[in-house]
């Protein structure tokens, strides 16, 4: 995320003009305060969950609240008003979507992903998998590999 | 009984011969050799015998002479002058005879002719002193000194007769020694030639005899192996042929001819007599087939139809193959069995499975949809009363509250009850597709799905390792699913649930009230809990379908569960039992094939 | 990040399932705005007509007539138009087979239709806050699966 500061005043028709031409490359504007903060929250759960090393969870909530420099209750609330979610399961969230990403682009096996996400065993992986998506990992790879296998007609392109 | 492998003359047999002839030819020669030198020796024996009489003769005859002489000189006897003369011939034949018989001998010959001339001179002086006498002239002196020298050749004859019959003598000797050896060996050859033959007689009659005993053996066997043949064919509705090859001799058992409708031996045994009964359509078959095992020498079978005499068809099946004989000649030889029947009840087998799977699917469907249909309105129901808020549940009468709360209720009911015969009929007509399944892994599935439960009940597990089987997945999960959410939701209310899972081997014989008596290995996973248990007399019927031994203001259910769980256990060809010492818990063992 | 409503679009033939799907979108935190179709071909020619606002969610009844879920999702799936389009399929069934099929055919989330009207309200809040992560914190929409199955009114789940 890339923050801007206007020099001067932008019309609104102009912001609009500027929004939908940034929007061609696929780049959105967020001018919301909260948003702005939920934004960065989330990039930095992102930043999280993409380190190797999984800290304690309730390091994380402390660890956000000092790169917000804002207490962490007040940023939980603005988080859940926006998204109507928690930070926590905002989370748990971005690790499972990792490990989906670890089984299907790097063909990890279950094992190996626990151990790699630091997982206390592979039945958590499964538990917490199975909770969050209602399926099991093993049966999402299965999915995901026989709709490979019958042809491409059910991809998506990758989201912003 | 054992194959007897028919002894040819081999090659052992043929070099035994060979050495018995070389042997007794051999014995025979020597002892042919020996008789013949021993008949020499005896030969020469016998001259030297005949020698020393000849000589002894000789001497005889020349003393006869000299006697005569004497007497006539004597008496004037003319009498003594003819055996005189007698005497003298006799001399001259003796001297001859010895002549013949001394021929040979060199050493002998200059001897006797010394001899003889010796001899010849004193009977010249013998006919001297004759001759003398008659002339009476001669004085008395001459005579004298004439007998005087006659008897000095006298002694020199004697000498030389003397000589020769020592050597003579020696020569008997020596011929006599010859000729005791010579006799010697003949008779033990001859005996040897004797037993030697005698022995290789018994031999040879022994090992005939008792090969012509293995065949008639071996003869008597086949007779019966034919008798059995015969007889096994017309049972079984089986025949069998067989061709030489080389000579183009096709042959068939009396069967065959009585499987195609006709009696034995009515027509003549060729492929295309046979290829007249055989259905037209199927004529080709049999042909290549037939090609198959002559051409190429393959194993082949068909199945084609023939058309029997009596016009009736019927279904064959045939094999051939070519083998070779002990002598190497090649034979194909095969098999036509009449499996009508068993066509027939094959084609039966077929349909009937057809009609079973085309009402399974009919029923598959029907389930599935009537299922689907049910539950929509029973899903309407619970919504639609989901809907009212407590709220609104607050103004109303209370009683039409109950009512509203006993709808509920009930449509939960009828929904739990449609899952559950859903459930049933799903896992009846499952296809079984069976993969190893790790019971451990199960068993933590099973913990997860129930979770909430388990916590809400602080329910404690106590289990073991359990093992890997060869399972359907799915299946097993909702069998331990129902067998622990079975033991939760029987527990009793004071105490802490505590279900036990334990694993071990069984034998098929110890399972109780079980068709298997064998030593087949299972394993045997117990779940155990401390609940409320039930009769022991209704361990066999919570099986059923739909029973139940409590009422659902008791307790909810549907009567199903179980009998899913025994479903599940018979798909796997294994066994559920339950035990329980009523207030004291449940013990529900499955058995499941190692 | 935009605060606008969600437009769903809903394609189902039952009624009374109408209904409580939209009154449970009223009733939940969520802004949304909601289109109703009856059966596959409406929901289709819905879809083709360019001139139509693309929904941000789909919820797709299989058994539908005319043109059944399924074969919706395989003809919307071959569109690149709509390559963005979130489907969940919303259902009585709950068999592994259907849900399996689903999914291997493009859906995002598989949903059997609950039977009380509060748990409804919870899902629905649930797949929309998801479908918004997907949409605005960088998620591979290919990764976006979710099953929602089997919930009892007594396990609404927590989120």
């Amino acid at each position: 995320m890339t923050e801007v500061q206007f020099k001067g005043h932008v019309s609104h028709e102009e912001f609009r003009k500027l929004e939908l031409s940034l929007k061609k490359y696929g780049i959105e504007i967020i001018d919301d305060p909260k948003s702005v903060i939920v934004q960065k929250i989330k990039e930095i759960i992102k930043e999280i969950v993409y380190l190797e090393e999984k800290p304690d969870n309730s390091k994380i909530s402390a660890y956000i609240a000092e790169r917000m420099n804002l207490s962490y209750g007040h940023l939980s609330k603005i988080f859940s008003e926006v998204t109507y979610t928690s930070v926590e399961n905002f989370y748990v969230l971005q690790r499972v979507e990792r490990v989906k990403q670890l089984i299907t682009e790097e063909k990890l096996t279950c094992t190996e992903v626990a151990w790699k996400m630091s997982y206390s065993s592979v039945a958590h992986l499964s538990s917490q998998f199975k909770k969050t998506t209602g399926l099991t990992p093993r049966a999402f790879q299965s999915i995901i590999e026989r709709r490979n296998s019958s042809g491409s007609s059910s991809s998506q392109l990758q989201s912003k | 009984m054992k194959f007897l492998k028919p002894r040819l003359p081999g090659f052992v047999l043929a070099s035994a011969l060979v050495i018995s002839i070389f042997t007794l030819l051999f014995a025979a020669g020597i002892s042919y050799k020996q008789l013949q030198m021993a008949s020499e020796s005896e030969k020469m024996v016998v001259n030297s015998y005949r020698i020393s009489v000849a000589l002894q003769q000789l001497d005889l005859d020349t003393r006869n002479a000299e006697t005569n002489q004497r007497g006539y000189l004597l008496t004037n006897d003319s009498s003594f002058l003819q055996s005189y003369f007698e005497a003298i011939q006799k001399v001259n034949q003796s001297t001859s005879q010895l002549d013949s018989l001394m021929s040979d001998n060199y050493q002998q010959s200059r001897l006797l002719d010394t001899l003889t001339s010796s001899v010849a001179k004193r009977i010249n002086y013998l006919n001297e002193v004759l001759r003398l006498n008659n002339y009476k002239v001669t004085s008395t002196d001459t005579i004298k000194s004439l007998i005087l020298k006659g008897r000095e050749l006298m002694n020199i004859s004697q000498t030389y007769i003397y000589d020769i019959k020592n050597d003579e003598l020696k020569l008997l000797k020596r011929s006599e020694m010859l000729h005791e050896n010579d006799i010697k060996l003949p008779p033990f050859l001859i005996l040897f030639i004797v037993l030697f033959s005698l022995f290789v007689f018994i031999i040879s009659f022994y090992k005939i005899n008792s090969d012509l005993k293995d065949l008639a053996i071996t003869n008597n066997q086949l007779l019966i192996n034919n008798e059995l043949f015969e007889h096994s064919e017309q049972i079984a509705d089986i025949s069998h042929w067989y061709l030489n090859i080389k000579e183009n001799e096709l042959t068939y058992s009396n069967n065959l001819y009585r499987l195609l409708g006709c009696k034995a031996g009515e027509f003549e045994p060729t492929f295309l007599n046979f290829l007249e009964f055989v259905h037209p359509d199927d004529r080709a078959l049999v042909v290549e087939g037939n090609r198959k095992i002559l051409d190429e020498s393959l194993e082949a079978q068909m199945y084609y139809r023939i058309i029997r005499k009596d016009g009736v068809e019927r279904h064959f099946r045939s094999m051939g193959k070519v083998i070779s004989d002990t002598f190497g000649n090649k034979f194909s030889i095969g098999i036509n069995a009449d499996i009508t029947e068993q066509h027939s009840k094959d084609k039966l087998i077929e349909e009937k499975i057809a009609d079973l799977e085309r009402s399974n699917k009919q029923l598959k469907t029907f389930n599935h949809i009537a299922s689907h249909d049910l539950q929509e309105p029973v899903r309407k129901v619970q919504t639609f009363i989901s809907r009212i808020s407590d709220k609104e549940l607050e103004v109303i009468p209370e009683n039409v509250r109950d009512y509203i709360t006993g709808i509920g209720k009930a449509a939960g009911r009828m929904q739990k009850f449609i899952e559950d015969m859903l459930l049933y009929s799903k896992t009846s007509m499952s296809d079984k597709v069976y993969e190893t399944a790790d019971l451990n892994e199960i068993l933590e599935n099973s913990k997860r799905d129930l979770s909430q439960l388990i916590e809400e009940k602080n329910v404690i597990f106590n289990t073991t390792s359990l093992p890997t089987v060869n399972a359907i997945p799915f299946q097993i999960q909702q069998l331990f699913n129902n067998l622990i959410s079975n033991a939760i939701k029987y527990s009793r209310q004071d105490i802490v649930p505590i279900i036990t899972i334990d694993s071990k081997l069984a034998l098929g014989k110890d399972i109780p009230n079980t068709r298997d008596n064998t030593e087949k290995i299972y394993y045997e996973i117990s779940f155990s809990d401390n609940g409320i248990g039930f009769e022991q007399r209704y361990a066999e019927k919570i099986f059923d379908l739909f029973f139940r031994l409590h009422t659902n203001s008791e307790y909810s259910g549907t009567g199903i569960g179980l009998s899913i769980c025994k479903v599940i256990v018979e798909n796997h060809r294994g066994y559920i039992k339950a035990e329980s010492l009523s207030k004291y818990g449940s013990t529900f063992s499955i058995y499941l094939p190692a | 990040m935009k605060v606008d409503s969600l437009f769903i679009l809903l394609a189902d033939d039952d009624e009374d399932d109408c209904i409580f799907f939209r009154d449970a979108l009223q009733e939940i935190r969520a802004k949304t705005d909601l289109t109703i179709v009856n059966d596959g071909s409406q929901l289709m020619q819905y879809l083709d007509n360019a001139d139509n606002r693309v929904p941000d969610l789909v919820f797709l009844d299989l058994n539908m007539p005319v043109l059944n879920g399924i074969n919706c999702l395989v003809e919307i799936r071959k569109k690149s138009r709509l390559k963005e389009l979130a489907i969940a399929i919303y259902s009585t069934s709950s068999s592994d087979e259907n849900v399996e099929e689903a999914f291997i055919n493009g859906a995002n989330i598989y949903i059997q239709k609950p039977n009380d009207f509060s748990v409804l309200k919870v899902i629905l809040e649930h797949v929309i806050t998801l479908n918004l992560q997907y949409n605005t914190s960088g998620l591979k929409k290919e990764n976006f699966l979710l099953n929602i199955n089997n919930i009892k009114s007594d396990e609404v789940s927590k989120t």
